[in-house]
């Protein structure tokens, strides 16, 4: 019985026990985007991966079907932006996002993470 | 059983995103495989769908011949079409925000064309 129980709590994995990565390379103004973002605010445990065109994201003032709340409402450290992207469009992280020196090592490194799913917009 | 999401948010005619989608979801089905229609891609639920005169394949009897892939659909974007007082393809399901981002979020993976 005991084991029956240990067998059942090490196979249930919750939701909130999953990391989800997203990865977002489109505009705010993209339903994908969009969908991408409410998936992020839904999750209990997201990390957002901003590459190409999905650093545009960043920018809070932009105006369209981007959900900027659902962005704004999660941790600057969830937020990975990368940094060649960023400059190559003149977008600013400033606080709202992470910025790391070798933003596809650490991206790989996390997808290669057991219990993660990987999303890519 | 592993499981996976085909995203169709595209037109089901016009390119050929549709027909791919649908192709790869009939021979995933070793697995658990769902299908959701959202943004344009909710065009395919609508029923008596007519391609012949476009000289292309039905994408409505696909989904016809393949009862083992679930079809879900988000309801906001049938309703923000205007599609939602339309005939639809019966066994479809629509799902609302929450529902649809449940069903991905629970979903092994998510694949998109």
């Amino acid at each position: 019985m005991k084991m029956k129980c240990d067998e059942a709590a090490g196979m249930k994995v919750g939701m909130t026990d999953i990391k989800h990565i997203f990865i977002l390379t489109k505009t705010p103004q993209s339903e994908r985007a969009r969908l991408c973002l409410q998936l992020a605010k839904q999750s209990k445990n997201a990390v957002l991966y901003l590459a190409g065109d999905g650093v545009y994201n960043l920018l809070a003032e932009v105006a369209g079907p981007c959900d900027a709340p659902a962005l704004a409402a999660m941790p600057r450290d969830r937020i990975i932006a990368c940094k060649e992207d960023l400059e190559a469009r003149g977008v600013q992280a400033k606080d709202r996002a992470t910025v790391p020196d070798d933003f596809y090592r650490q991206l790989v490194d996390e997808m290669m993470q057991e219990g993660s799913r990987i999303y890519t917009f | 059983m592993r499981s996976v999401f085909y995203l169709l948010d595209d037109a089901p005619y016009g390119s050929e995103k549709a027909y791919g989608v649908l192709n790869a979801a009939a021979v995933s089905l070793e697995m658990d495989v769902t299908l959701g229609l959202y943004a344009d891609g909710v065009y395919l639920a609508l029923a008596r769908q007519e391609s012949r005169r476009l000289g292309v394949p039905n994408n409505s009897d696909i989904i016809y011949a393949y009862p083992e892939i679930r079809v879900i659909a988000h309801e906001p974007s049938l309703a923000e079409r205007g599609l939602l007082s339309q005939s639809l393809v019966e066994r479809i399901e629509l799902m609302d925000d929450e529902m649809f981002h449940e069903e991905i979020l629970s979903s092994d993976c998510i694949i998109l064309l």
